[in-house]
């Protein structure tokens, strides 16, 4: 399942958590969320896009920096891979909303969004 | 039985024997073939004749690699278009007794896209072979 697959990949950089309720987490952490799409043909689902974005959040600039190049690099690895079950056949960055800074909570945060290409879900 | 609509998955284009890898969305025109005169005698009212009938089609799909029994990868339609390989086709139901229209074709030529970001697609297009064409219902089920 994608959401499992963004999991153990972005783990692999921060601490990061499924966008899917209210969640309190140390700094620094990412959250995400993925909307998926599935390619219909007449003789059925023949693979699946998914719009993934990854919210990257800390209380320094240039961490939010580092840890945005991390993300980037850990996510456009995984082409031909399969992750969790998921069988990923590309991935691409599409957005990035660029770093600024969040006033209530105090925190800097950057948004990426990636199209990620998958066999199943 | 009462009339239903019908989804349009269910209508599928099989050519020479095969089904097209891939195919997301088939457009299908038929149109009678009209010869026009007008006599003397006709009084000033045109007169019309039907002479067969016109048949295009298109599939558009996205491109699949791979070989699937059944099937027609993007490369078999590629040569087929490259030569103007004519085949026997089928369009309609894959349902025992829905009506189908049959004839002979020819892979006119296919239209690729491959952007930067999705899946690859591609349009295939059709011509009925003049005289060749006829009407069924599906046998198998």
């Amino acid at each position: 399942m994608i959401l499992q697959a963004l999991n153990n990949i972005l783990n692999e950089v921060m601490d990061s958590h499924a966008l899917i309720g209210d969640i309190e987490a140390d700094l620094p952490f990412c959250v995400f969320r993925a909307d998926t799409q599935p390619h219909q043909t007449k003789d059925g689902i023949c693979g699946y896009d998914h719009i993934v974005n990854v919210g990257i959040i800390d209380n320094e600039i240039e961490s939010v920096n580092t840890y945005t190049e991390s993300v980037i690099t850990a996510m456009t690895a995984k082409e031909n891979t399969i992750i969790s079950g998921t069988k990923i056949y590309a991935v691409i960055q599409t957005d990035e909303s660029g770093i600024y800074y969040e006033n209530e909570n105090n925190v800097y945060m950057n948004d990426l969004e990636f199209k990620v290409f998958t066999k199943n879900r | 039985m009462s009339n239903e609509k019908v989804l349009g998955f269910n209508l599928r284009l099989k050519v020479a024997t095969k089904y097209i890898a891939g195919t997301t969305n088939h457009n299908f025109n038929l149109e009678g073939k009209r010869r026009e005169s007008i006599m003397k005698s006709d009084q000033g009212n045109k007169q019309w004749e039907n002479t067969g009938r016109i048949v295009t089609f298109s599939a558009n799909l996205y491109i699949m690699h791979g070989t699937e029994d059944n099937y027609m990868n993007v490369d078999d339609v590629r040569k087929a278009c490259a030569a103007n390989t004519t085949g026997y086709y089928e369009y309609g139901g894959d349902s025992a007794d829905e009506p189908l229209v049959t004839g002979n074709c020819m892979f006119l030529k296919i239209s690729e896209t491959s952007d930067s970001e999705n899946f690859a697609t591609a349009a295939v297009d059709f011509e009925e072979l003049e005289g060749s064409g006829g009407f069924g219902t599906q046998s198998g089920s």
